[in-house]
């Protein structure tokens, strides 16, 4: 899994959701929901246990237990009835962390900003945990962390989340060091942590702090928000490139600069995707020109068959 | 520098090549603005590009100045020394412009070869110089500085092919009689290098004896125009200008400057010659015998004792022409006209070189000059009509006898006498002179052709005496101011008795006719004795202007006793006192004869020039065609026929005169030339006209190189012998290099499009 692009996966020939009809669409329940149902009219199987259902052991079985989770390739090596057990398999917690720091706000100008993106995307994972009942809590940064919503399954819940992610103004520098190690610690039970950013941050810096949820046992994806321009740097005339988190400008012919930009970008990327991949964290790329269900639903699928497979 | 463009001012497009620089710093002025994140990658991708781009920019700006700066150039159309386009062609084409001075000095002999030939001989050997050489493709064009708007060889390619064609050319060039005009041909030489600047380079080569006449023109104002300055601009055209010197040190130099004769030329009289003879040489030259010589016949010689350097003595020949026409008295009564007998002869004069010695050559280096020619129309005698108003069967008694007895052999006089009445109807055409003895009446239509004939260029002379009667003769002739004669006649006055007399007062304006005869004795004429004389009235305003009184009298009123008018081309002479020697003892006084004769030249005017024609001139003749044909044929002095037709003269002023004009133009030498005109009958008649050399062209002082070279501040000018012209090289022919320019020019775009491209992709 480390070191690869689960969006790779996504069957070549599905519709989804253009950016810009979404971007369209104001609320962003109704995105999450389009979202959502989208990639899961084009599954075979539901996609909701690929999250919520986590293989613990085998115990012995006893009358009463539901026939659905006697696990028959045992019973045919063994002539034994073993029932499969799953942890929390029905009380999951995630927690969607969203950057909103200014960076974020890149793309606002001409359509659908990383932080539309990131709100869309995280708004489309919560709706689908709270479709199986898990628990979504939510927490926003920067360099600081911004908001915190602890997690629950309620479905009022989401809509406050949703409400939050769509009054949410990003602001400020980004930083993950301190936002982390605070999160980190105060997430006591095991779950799912789901990383909204642009990481435009150092990596080492980065790995640390992403390792402060591993190290509680949680499940991190890191849903890594790049938007097209910063991918492609499409610039042609004379620019002058402000920065928004730094105090800092740069007039320049961005043709004469476009290939080392970019090898710069995929140096960046390829370490972070390194870090990632040591800390057994899933790396998905979000470009926000690429159709949002479209991504989540290949990701969905890659982690299903990587479920399978260990099992 | 601007020399080297044919549109300098075009340089000033140089200016665009600030355009790239400008376009560069706008594009930098013109930019949008983004808000980036991801500043990082930014800075790191510019801190590794930086100095690349920059550096690629740098050299494409440069790339597009240089272009703007090649089409600049190149409009501005330079030239480029052949030392340098050599390298990008193998030959140059360089045209050699020769001028030859083909005056006259060039015959200067030294030993015993003129300086013409060694200018040829010179010539020559450049011109297989330029035949021989790989170096430049040579192209020749020769002018003479005797009519250098045209060229004897324009623009020929020296090959080893056409050298003896060249050659050939050069040896048939003869010297001119006619002097050299360095600032006209140099103004020539200008406007021809100047009109042919295509390609290549061009070089002129002066060939000069080096005379001061020739390089300091005497009659020259201004010294910016003299030839030895025009020479610098026109060196700045070309790649180099050469005077080569082919003239001698000795200026030692005798020439006859002219020979005229002093008397109106008639047959049977004295007329007395002067030649000039000048000596233009630095030292003095002694006993130089002068020949004298009309046509073969047996030459005069007189001898000149000494002529200082630059100074100029005459000496006197004396000759007698005869007669055409044997004495063949007028009958008046013939109403035919005949025509006037005009004999043409060979006047020359000559220094005799003999007489010189062994320094002959020395003394008088130029030959050419030393001969000069006149040609003499001699008519046979001055028509003189004597009018008689009181004839006498008696000569002696007759008012002409006195004024008769002048047509003698040796006075040039050809006198008729006619009475009152034969002058109503003698051709007045037939007579140079009329002189009215006593008469007092004509007819009206008398009076007035009379009066058109004096305009025409006719004479009267009056010389009343006792038969004329005063109211008369001014009615006839005075009419209150109108008429032809100045005076108005009162009364008779003095002294029948010739008890008592009155003698001339000579006016102090001495006239004319009286000039020879004050000049021999001063007080003869005071003492001619006059006893009875016409008092007379005349308009005081006049005299002085169209009216002189040469002669008055003694008597209490000043009379006046001479009166001379001009009326149109005519005089109008008139006596107020007889021809015979009844009212005054001058007829038979021995000053009497020499003033008549001097009155008759004075009235027929002086000897003409119009037979002297100024060498380069042309000859300019009025033609009867109503007598003869209108084509005219001219031998010159090389017995060459030409012929040329006459054409009516622009100021005939009618459109059916008979008189037509005829003009030979070219008159370029020395000599003698003779017009022929063929009358209707078939008979032939001559005019004759001669044509020397100018004056000064006998001067064969030397211009000092010192003084040349002074001038010459442009140092593509060179002054050598003919010895070290041989060394001389040109330093190059220029070519225009705007193909170069355009190919270079092609160059650094597709350069600049390359590098743009490449840079641009890589990016």
């Amino acid at each position: 899994m480390a070191g690869s692009n689960p969006t790779e996966t996504a069957a070549p020939g599905t519709r989804h959701l253009d950016p810009k009809t979404l971007d369209k669409i104001k609320r962003l329940d109704v995105k999450a929901r389009l979202v959502v149902e989208g990639f899961i009219s084009g599954q075979h199987r539901s996609p909701y246990n690929g999250f919520a259902i986590e293989f613990a052991a085998h115990r012995e079985y006893s009358p009463g237990d539901d026939l659905r989770h006697i696990d028959w390739k045992v019973w045919s090596k063994t002539d034994r009835l073993y029932i499969k057990e799953y942890e929390e398999e029905t009380n999951l917690k995630c927690q969607l962390i969203v950057d909103a720091s200014k960076s974020m706000r890149y793309g606002e100008t001409t359509g659908w900003s990383k932080f539309d993106y990131a709100a869309t995307a995280a708004a489309s994972l919560a709706y689908m945990l709270q479709q199986q009942a898990d628990s979504v809590g939510m927490v926003l940064f920067s360099n600081k962390i911004d908001k915190s919503f602890k997690a629950s399954s309620h479905p009022s819940h989401l809509k406050m989340l949703l409400h939050e992610l769509e009054q949410t103004v990003p602001d400020d520098t980004t930083d993950v060091s301190a936002p982390f190690m605070q999160l980190a610690s105060q997430i006591r039970q095991r779950g799912m942590v789901a990383i909204f950013s642009d990481l435009f941050l150092d990596p080492d810096e980065l790995g640390e702090s992403l390792n402060q949820f591993r190290l509680r046992r949680n499940e991190v994806i890191v849903f890594h928000v790049m938007h097209a321009d910063e991918l492609n740097f499409p610039f042609q005339d004379n620019t002058l490139f402000r920065g928004m988190e730094v105090d800092a400008e740069l007039h320049t012919e961005p043709r004469a600069l476009r290939a080392s930009y970019l090898e710069a970008v995929e140096r960046y990327m390829a370490r972070v995707k390194k870090v990632c991949a040591t800390a057994g964290i899933d790396h998905v790329l979000l470009d926000t020109s690429k159709p949002l269900d479209g991504v989540l639903s290949s990701y969905l699928n890659f982690r299903a068959r990587s479920r399978r497979k260990l099992i | 520098m601007f020399s080297w463009f044919l549109n300098p001012w075009m340089l000033l497009g140089g200016l665009a090549i600030a355009s790239p620089i400008l376009i560069h710093l706008l594009n930098k002025r013109r930019f949008k603005i983004v808000e980036w994140a991801a500043m990082d990658f930014l800075f790191e991708a510019d801190k590794k590009n930086r100095r690349r781009v920059e550096i690629e920019n740098l050299i494409l700006l440069l790339l597009r100045c240089l272009a703007m700066l090649l089409i600049a150039v190149m409009l501005a159309r330079p030239f480029l020394p052949s030392e340098i386009t050599s390298v990008l062609q193998q030959a140059k084409k360089l045209e050699r412009v020769i001028v030859l001075d083909d005056s006259l000095s060039q015959q200067v002999r030294r030993d015993n070869i003129t300086s013409f030939e060694t200018a040829k001989s010179s010539l020559k050997e450049l011109v297989a110089r330029f035949a021989e050489s790989d170096k430049t493709e040579d192209w020749l064009t020769v002018m003479l500085t005797s009519d250098p708007e045209v060229p004897i060889v324009s623009n020929e390619p020296i090959t080893m092919n056409t050298i003896s064609t060249i050659n050939q050319t050069i040896d048939e060039i003869q010297c001119s009689d006619k002097s050299a005009d360095y600032s006209e041909t140099i103004n020539v030489v200008s406007r021809y290098v100047s009109g042919q600047r295509q390609e290549g380079g061009r070089a002129v080569y002066l060939f000069s004896d080096m005379r001061r006449r020739d390089w300091i023109p005497p009659n020259a104002s201004d010294p910016d125009l003299a030839p030895n300055r025009l020479i610098n601009s026109v060196a700045d055209a070309i790649e180099g200008f050469f005077v080569i010197d082919t003239g001698g040190d000795n200026d030692q130099n005798l020439s006859v400057v002219n020979v005229r004769p002093e008397n109106l030329l008639v047959a049977d009289k004295v007329i007395p010659f002067v030649v000039t003879v000048a000596n233009h040489g630095s030292s003095a030259v002694e006993q130089v015998r002068v020949l004298f010589q009309v046509d073969d016949g047996q030459p005069d010689y007189e001898t000149i004792p000494s002529i200082g350097p630059g100074e100029t003595r005459t000496v006197s020949f004396r000759h007698v022409f005869p007669r055409l026409i044997e004495e063949d008295p007028i009958d008046v009564g013939d109403s035919s006209s005949r025509e006037m007998a005009i004999g043409n002869y060979r006047v020359r004069a000559e220094i005799d070189r003999q007489s010189l010695g062994d320094n002959g050559i020395q003394n008088d280096q130029l030959l050419d000059d030393s001969a000069a020619f006149y040609a003499s129309r001699v008519a046979d005698g001055v028509r003189v009509l004597l009018v008689d108003g009181d004839p006498s069967a008696i000569s002696e008694r007759s008012e002409t006898h006195y004024l008769k007895s002048l047509d003698v052999t040796g006075t040039g006089l050809d006198a008729t006498v006619a009475t009152v009445t034969e002058l109503e109807t003698v051709s007045l055409s037939d007579f140079q002179v009329i002189f009215l003895c006593n008469v007092d009446e004509a007819s009206a239509d008398r009076v007035r052709s009379l009066e058109q004939w004096v305009r025409d260029g006719g004479a009267i002379v009056f010389m009343p005496g006792d038969r004329v009667r005063a109211r008369t003769f001014n009615e006839t002739f005075y009419r209150d101011g109108q008429g032809i004669c100045p005076l108005q006649l009162d009364e008779i006055k003095g002294d029948p008795t010739m008890a008592s007399w009155v003698n001339f007062e000579i006016d102090p304006q001495v006239h004319p006719s009286l000039q020879l005869m004050i000049d021999s004795d001063a007080a003869s004429l005071n003492n001619v004795d006059v006893f009875s004389w016409w008092t007379s009235s005349i308009d005081e305003s006049l005299v002085g202007k169209t009216v002189s009184i040469p002669i008055r009298l003694t008597d209490e009123k000043n009379s006046v006793a001479m009166v001379d008018r001009v009326l149109g081309k005519g005089n109008v002479i008139v006596f107020t006192f007889p021809g015979d020697g009844d009212w005054s003892m001058w007829p038979i006084s021995p000053t009497f004869p020499p003033v008549m004769l001097e009155l008759v030249d004075y009235l027929v005017g002086s000897a003409s020039e119009a037979s002297v024609v100024n060498i380069n001139g042309e000859i300019n003749l009025p033609v009867d065609i109503s007598a003869f044909e209108n084509r005219v044929a001219m031998r010159n002095p090389n017995n060459e026929k030409v012929e040329s037709v006459a054409a009516p003269a622009n100021d005939s002023g009618s459109a059916d005169s008979v008189i037509y004009q005829v003009s030979f133009e070219g008159i370029d030498r020395r000599g003698f030339y003779e017009v022929i005109l063929e009358r209707h009958s078939g008979d032939k008649e001559s005019v004759l006209f001669a044509t020397n050399v100018q004056a000064d062209e006998g001067q064969l002082r030397r211009m000092a190189n010192t003084e040349l070279e002074g001038d010459f501040f442009n140092d593509k000018v060179s002054l050598v012998t003919p010895e070290k012209l041989a060394e001389q090289t040109v330093k190059g022919g220029s070519s225009e290099i705007w193909m170069w320019l355009l190919m270079l020019l092609f160059g650094v775009l597709m350069v600049e499009q390359f590098l743009a491209w490449f840079w641009g992709k890589r990016r």
